[in-house]
């Protein structure tokens, strides 16, 4: 498989249908990724069509030293973040808790989805550097890279998360945690 | 990767996001009107031509030293007598220089001012992160 590198550079040479196969490699990740951080479906499928449209017009800014999902997770959390900016001097909206956009797409399972505690508990910068560690499997440094903040920061984030999602499930199931380190 | 790690990208694969095809279609047209914008940073051509200018440096430090070089081999002048050249004003003997008084403070001290603001300015700094260390733990 052609790494997302090459396709930027080919992309770059103007070959045809390179950043159309980045698009289709980061769509559902992103919207899975930006579901949690908008207040609704649509607002994260505007987030992640803005995304690929800043990502294009900026392709060039890209530095091929970083990984291509660092890089577009980095615009992503920009532009929700701008998004949520826009929006926040519009009237407020009543929205019922079964309205939220990550609960609607998560299936109902036999334990709550630990996602849906860490939409809950954490801040936006957190759920970020924790779904980025985890679900993207990007190292500590990448992280915050992404988030535009120090390695520090990022593992004691990081440890805060585990800890405070831990004593969340520890109240409902088992004890889920070990330790790890970071670094 | 632990249990805890496991747990989180299991659930998040259960989150259902999948991007419709109207969605998709979406952003293609988007993307149609999109003019990249090339970045100044890369310039494969200029990285090309990295030995131009050190080639340019070392061609300028080279005529330097061969001036300084030229300079010093010059021809030699003959040694003038200092005392000739020089014109005493009459009025030289009366004039009374100012008593330059200074002691070992006066050159000290603004250093030492300089160096308590610094102080100061981290003694600040190092508050200022405390806090910071504080609210963030």
């Amino acid at each position: 498989m052609v790494s997302d590198e090459k396709l930027v550079a080919a992309a770059l040479d103007g070959i045809d249908g390179a950043f159309a196969e980045l698009v289709t490699r980061y769509q559902d990740r992103l919207l899975r990724f930006l579901l949690a951080r908008s207040s609704s479906r649509a607002d994260a499928e505007d987030a992640v069509q803005d995304t690929f449209i800043n990502a294009y017009r900026y392709l060039a800014s890209f530095d091929s030293r970083w990984q291509f999902s660092t890089w577009i997770y980095r615009i992503a959390i920009r532009n929700s973040a701008k998004q949520r900016s826009l929006h926040r001097y519009e009237p407020e909206v009543e929205v019922a808790d079964d309205n939220d956009p990550l609960d609607a797409c998560i299936a109902h399972a036999e334990h709550e989805n630990v996602w849906l505690a860490a939409k809950r508990l954490l801040t936006d910068e957190a759920y970020a550097a924790l779904w980025l560690r985890y679900v993207e499997d990007l190292s500590v440094k990448e992280v915050a890279s992404a988030l535009g903040r120090s390695s520090a920061w990022t593992k004691v984030t990081l440890m805060r998360c585990r800890r405070k999602l831990g004593e969340e499930l520890n109240a409902t199931e088992r004890p889920p945690l070990g330790s790890e380190s970071y670094g | 990767m632990d249990e805890f790690g496991k747990r989180l990208k299991r659930d998040a694969a259960a989150i259902r996001a999948k991007v419709p095809p109207e969605l998709r279609a979406r952003i293609d047209a988007s993307l149609v009107g999109v003019t990249p914008v090339h970045s100044a940073g890369r310039r494969p051509e200029a990285a090309k031509l990295w030995w131009a200018s050190s080639l340019t440096g070392v061609a300028a430090a080279a005529l330097v030293i061969a001036f300084v070089n030229w300079r010093s081999h010059g021809p030699e002048t003959a040694p003038v007598d200092v005392a000739q050249g020089v014109t005493v004003p009459e009025h030289a003997g009366l004039a009374v220089p100012p008593a330059l008084e200074f002691r070992t403070a006066d050159f000290v001290s603004p250093l030492e001012n300089e160096l308590d603001r610094l102080r100061s300015d981290i003694e600040k700094a190092r508050e200022s992160l405390r806090k910071d260390l504080d609210f963030t733990f």
